[in-house]
């Protein structure tokens, strides 16, 4: 990306409008800087149908619905109720103008945002800058407990310029702004209804979203109904939009009932356990598709403690695992195998890196260099469910063979939160989930002062690279940090990365629009952008 | 004149974890109109095994009436069916058990037990059986009958309650009163009231008297013939008068010994029987007193004595002392 | 009786104010941070500044006493808290998830009698014989068979294979009857066959005892019929001890019922609780143990009243 106007989005180069089209025409013909992206295919011999309310299953209630305060437990709901400022593309990068219109890098240290005209929210206010900024004040606000605030740290101020524009300033360049503002900071909230009352969003939630909620019983179901103001059905010319009267979230905690209800015709789509996707996917009533997520599994070194301050002794962990064999055993097949942090799909991955082969020879070979030729034991932590059990089962069979003693203690979150702060332990359940912004994950494990390090990682190059990239406003030279970071990491064997997830999903053959290959392609965008529709408008 | 009851050969096993107990070996007997019959004999003697055998009352498992008959107006009660046989008991045979406050049901009222064979055989309604069970505790001389008739159990003494007891078994005017160790755990002169209340049953109505005990005393009192028990058999069988005048087979000689007598001096020490009652699962061949009598010869440690009459209605099972 | 009953409720009274500062000690001794290690799993936490805010929110930095006697005091009023892990009102979530437990547990009960009862009785009568085996067999089958997979198993048959019952879900009695009814029928059959297998021994005991009892066989000298031995004399003493047990067995249900509802997704107070202990709840954990203990020592009082007022011997003192 060259020249004075730097555009943070934009990706695929085309010149966007401001979005000053009047009313009229939008709503009969869309809004070109919606309808030109390549996203924005909706072709399929099916036409739409609008009726019946959509009937999804989650293990928890959704909890707070304001995305701010915590706990919120149930993100798919979360979306739509409220929509974000900015959505990720297929390579998770945060460069789909949703709410926003257009980011624009004024200098280093200013961002000028272009709001969407013709939002509303649920109760009839506007979306506007004002709007934006009382929020983004409210959340910086101590007194709201938003624990986002954390997350807008590098915020000095917002400005209003215009009705439907406002200047960010930051104190030092933030390339990952776009990226928080696609993330929780990014959910419009009504700043009428919080004002109000604030503490009453948190179970009367007022978005913009395709959706609004209807009836909440807490612990027990979640019933929206739709918005028949959505911007975005003006917006992509299909006033249709959403196609669902409504969405009925069921809690239901036992990924075998959640099942059994999918099969007695009870729900509608479900997020299958990978344990019943061998048992699903031939089920003549159901469509089942596999999609990679932005997860990694990985196992976490103690780098500065132990036997893992060598090197050597951290390849020879990592060679000893047949990862092919872990996603065979434990997760039945389902999982690809990872090279490095950021999973393959990502913008942040280095493309260069292949996964650590599974070569024990070698891994025997280099702890005897290490100098534990007569083998060697280790500490360390897992999590205590069914499935970590398993996976650390696993693995300390594998290590074994090299003549590794992992003796492995499997904790609940509290003991586990308690020994990386310690740094008691010397290899333990790592990861990351949800990796959008590069840095987040970075920091959270590579940096000292992060939330999950305490000190375990500090490699001084890595860390001089990872404050570099949080810096860096230009994104090809951004994206070349993270990579350089990437194999960095990957040199120094700083984690042994295990996997990049996958979920299974299935639905009824009643739900019509769903496109796995775009899904894939194309991700959240796609997920938000191509709302689906019942067959004969009936469940 | 024949007998109103007449038992014969009545035999009774136990089922144990050890093995087959014989607790009734073969006891015949009569019971006549009008008569007070005393069964004695030690505690496991088999007398009152033979009380509940004759209304079919053994428990099975573990008992078993092995063999007999029970002759009853023209009827084996060993052998009728459950309809006869319920129809006798309580109504034309009685009993009245030791015990009772366990005998009775502590969570129905004395009422309506009492009133019960009534009910059950009368066909009264509750209220004419509630009002006869108040003159019936009334003839057993509990006082305020009319007051007490909804208490329970509990409530009442124990003497009360066996008087209860007897008012229950008297309640359909039965022909025969089984009163098995009716007076065992009251005192002397409770005693003394309830068995003449059965004396008067007796001398009112005819009925027959089967009165199981271990008390010498009362049986002298009260009983016009005694049958001897031991070990399962009737070892003497005669009238209250001559069994006390004239006892002859050793073991009722021994049992008269060891009862102390207002008559006796001070000094004169009590003679028990020597030896032990005999493990009812490994009884001696022949007699089943001979490792107890000072009497015994060769033949009574082979084969058991029949009952043979020594005198007007009285019978002794032994070989010595029937000698003749 | 009226002071018996007094008595009873001041015994309950003090254990009840014991458990509860129990309770609140006991919550706070949990190692580790709590609060970390709860948002550790759905939000990243990578700033200090977050957590404290948190914590702040919940008066957690506050000495010990003083928290007890501000929560006591709000606990008193009706301010129950709300919770750590769902935001909810705790007095809220208790209140709308009671009538689900308890009709749970009403469900429960009446299943465990319905088949403990005649099992029990049944094998009593008819006591080693072939049938008696059976029962017995049947009856330690339904203790010994793991709830889960008992619940599984029958939603596969009544509500996939044989789709005549809802697989899982709640719905209030007042909105749809029916639905309320049905949805509620394998949950409860679920809990209530675990105590019918052992109701039916306990019955079947209680009356064996009863039956060779001395008054059972002065009834039987009266000329009674069995049966009517059975019903009118054996039965109700042996049914002093039963009644005492199902009404302490619903103590010890909640255990139970918290496997049942997160099965069968109700929304009750069983599922509440586990879920809160998991997720180091504190105002949940705290005010579930003292409806427990409310609960249990209720219960416990209530089958003192009724037992002394179905015996006779025990009522007159």
């Amino acid at each position: 990306m060259t020249g004075n106007c730097k555009r943070v989005l934009g990706a695929c180069g085309v010149a966007l409008s401001i979005g000053v089209a009047s009313p009229a025409v939008q709503a009969q013909a869309g809004d070109p800087s919606i309808l030109d992206q390549a996203w924005a295919i909706w072709d399929g011999a099916d036409k739409p149908v609008r009726g019946g309310y959509l009937r999804l299953a989650a293990p928890q209630y959704i909890g707070k619905m304001n995305p701010n305060h915590w706990p919120v437990l149930d993100w798919v709901s979360m979306g739509y109720v409220h929509d974000k400022l900015v959505v990720t593309d297929g390579s998770y990068n945060p460069t789909v103008p949703w709410l926003a219109q257009s980011l624009t890098q004024d200098d280093p240290t200013t961002v000028i945002m272009k709001l969407r005209d013709g939002v509303t929210f649920h109760d009839g206010s506007r979306f506007d800058a004002s709007a934006l900024k009382f929020q983004i004040d409210w959340i910086r606000n101590p007194k709201s407990a938003a624990w986002s605030a954390g997350w807008l740290a590098p915020l000095e101020s917002v400005e209003v310029v215009d009705d439907l524009t406002l200047r960010w300033k930051f104190k030092h360049p933030w390339p990952g702004f776009a990226g928080i503002v696609a993330n929780v900071p990014g959910y419009a909230l009504s700043a009428k209804a919080l004002r109000e009352d604030a503490d009453a969003y948190d179970s009367q939630p007022k978005g913009t979203g395709a959706f609004m909620l209807e009836e909440a019983s807490p612990g027990n179901f979640l019933k929206l109904k739709r918005n028949p103001n959505w911007w975005f059905a003006k917006a992509s010319g299909r006033p249709d939009m959403p196609y669902f009267d409504g969405i009925h979230v069921s809690v239901i905690p036992d990924p075998a009932v959640r099942l059994a209800n999918l099969r007695a015709g009870k729900l509608d789509i479900l997020t299958l356990d990978k344990s019943q996707y061998a048992v699903v996917k031939n089920d003549p009533n159901l469509v089942v598709y596999r999609q990679p997520i932005n997860h990694v599994v990985a196992l976490r070194f103690n780098t500065t403690k132990g036997v893992f301050r060598d090197a050597r002794v951290r390849q020879a962990i990592s060679l000893a695992i047949d990862r092919k064999a872990l996603i065979a055993g434990t997760q039945f097949g389902l999982g690809r195998i990872a090279s490095a942090l950021y999973p393959e799909d990502h913008w942040a991955h280095n493309p260069a890196l292949n996964p650590v082969p599974y070569d024990p020879a070698k891994a025997k070979q280099l702890l005897a260099e290490a100098g534990f030729a007569n083998g060697l034991t280790i500490r360390g932590y897992y999590n205590a469910t069914t499935m970590g059990q398993t996976i650390a089962e696993a693995i300390k069979n594998m290590l074994a063979k090299v003549g590794v003693t992992w003796q492995v203690d499997l904790l609940a979150p509290v003991a586990i939160a308690a020994r990386l702060k310690e740094r008691d332990y010397d290899l333990g359940e790592g990861g990351w989930q949800f990796i959008y912004d590069p840095d987040l994950a970075a920091t959270g494990l590579y940096h000292p002062d992060g939330g999950f390090n305490f000190g375990r990682s500090d490699n001084k190059a890595i860390v001089a690279l990872i404050e570099a990239a949080r810096r860096e406003v230009d994104h090809k030279k951004r994206q070349q940090l993270y990579w350089d970071i990437e194999k960095a990491l990957y040199d120094d064997y700083q984690d042994a990365w295990l996997w990049w997830e996958e979920v299974v999903t299935a639905h009824r053959k009643s739900i019509k629009g769903w496109n796995q290959e775009r899904m894939t392609k194309y991700k959240e965008v796609h997920f938000w952008s191509h709302p689906l529709w019942f067959k004969d408008g009936r469940p | 004149m024949t007998a109103r009851l007449q038992v014969r050969d009545l035999v009774v096993e136990y089922r144990t974890r050890d093995g087959v107990v014989r607790a009734v070996n073969g006891i015949s007997f009569d019971l006549h109109r009008g008569e007070i019959l005393a069964l004695v004999g030690e505690s496991g003697c088999g007398k009152s095994a033979t009380a509940l055998a004759m209304l079919r009352l053994i428990p099975d498992p573990p008992g078993r009436i092995v063999g007999g008959e029970v002759l009853f107006d023209g009827l084996d009660l060993l052998k009728a069916d459950d309809a006869q046989i319920r129809a006798v008991r309580g109504n034309r045979i009685a009993m009245i058990f030791q015990e009772p406050m366990t005998s009775l049901n502590p969570v129905h009222t004395i009422g309506d037990q009492v009133g019960e064979p009534l009910r059950l055989h009368r066909r009264l309604t509750r209220p004419a059986a509630i009002a006869r069970s108040i003159a019936l505790l009334g003839t057993v001389n509990i006082p305020h009958a009319e007051a007490r008739i909804g208490d329970y159990p509990h409530q009442f003494s124990g003497g009360m309650r066996q008087r209860a007891m007897m008012a229950m078994g008297m309640a359909c005017v039965p022909d025969i009163i089984v009163a098995d160790e009716p007076t065992t755990a009251l005192d002397v002169t409770v005693q003394a009231q309830l068995l003449d209340l059965l004396k008067h049953q007796v001398d009112t109505h005819g009925t027959s008297i089967l009165l199981i005990t271990h008390n010498l005393g009362v049986v002298a009192r009260y009983a016009d013939r005694v049958n001897v028990i031991y070990a399962g058999r009737v070892v003497e069988a005669a009238s209250a008068d001559a069994l006390y005048a004239r006892p002859t087979h050793p073991y009722t000689i021994g049992l008269l010994r060891s009862v102390p007598r207002l008559d006796q001096p001070a000094t004169e020490t009590l003679a028990p029987i020597e030896g032990q009652p005999p493990d009812p699962l490994d009884l001696p061949a022949g007699c089943p007193f001979h490792p107890r009598c000072p009497l015994a010869t060769a033949q009574c440690r082979r084969e058991p004595p029949p009952l043979r009459a020594v005198g007007d209605a009285h019978h002794v099972a032994c070989w010595v002392a029937a000698h003749g | 009786m009226g002071r018996y009953i007094i008595v009873r409720l001041c015994h309950a009274a003090i254990v009840l104010a014991v458990v509860t500062v129990l309770v609140f000690v006991i919550a706070r001794l949990i190692p580790g941070d709590a609060i970390m290690a709860a948002m550790a799993g759905s939000v990243d936490m990578s700033d200090a500044s977050v957590v404290k805010t948190v914590r702040a929110t919940y008066g957690l930095d506050e000495p010990l006493p003083l928290q007890f006697l501000t929560w006591l005091e709000r606990f008193v009023t009706g301010d129950w808290g709300t919770s750590l892990g769902t935001g909810e009102p705790v007095l809220n979530m208790f209140l709308s998830r009671l009538p689900v437990t308890l009709e749970l547990f009403a469900g429960a009960t009446l299943w465990s009698l319905a088949i403990g009862l005649p099992v029990g009785l049944i094998g009593a009568l008819k006591r080693n014989s072939g049938t008696d085996v059976v029962l017995t067999a049947g009856a330690l089958l339904g203790v010994s068979l793991p709830s889960y997979w008992e619940a599984i198993v029958l939603i596969y048959l009544f509500a996939v294979l044989l789709p005549i019952l809802p697989p899982s879900g709640y719905v209030p009695f007042a909105e749809d009857p029916l639905l309320n009814i049905t949805s509620m029928i394998l949950p409860s059959f679920v809990l209530g066959t675990h105590s019918a297998g052992l109701l039916a021994r306990y019955v079947r005991g209680s009356l064996l005892e009863v039956l060779g009892q001395d008054f059972i066989r002065t009834a039987r000298a009266k000329g009674l019929r069995e049966r009517s031995v059975v019903i009118w004399h054996a039965l109700k003493p042996a049914m002093i001890p039963i009644v005492t047990i199902i009404g302490l067995s619903w103590g010890g249900m909640l255990a139970g019922a918290f496997f049942v509802e997160v099965i069968f997704a109700l929304p009750g107070l069983g599922r509440m609780s586990v879920d809160a202990i998991f997720q180091k709840d504190f105002p949940v954990i705290q005010a579930t143990l003292i409806a427990v203990s409310v609960n249990v020592l209720l219960v416990n009082v209530l089958v003192d009243i009724l037992y002394g007022y179905l015996d006779p011997r025990v009522r007159i003192r």
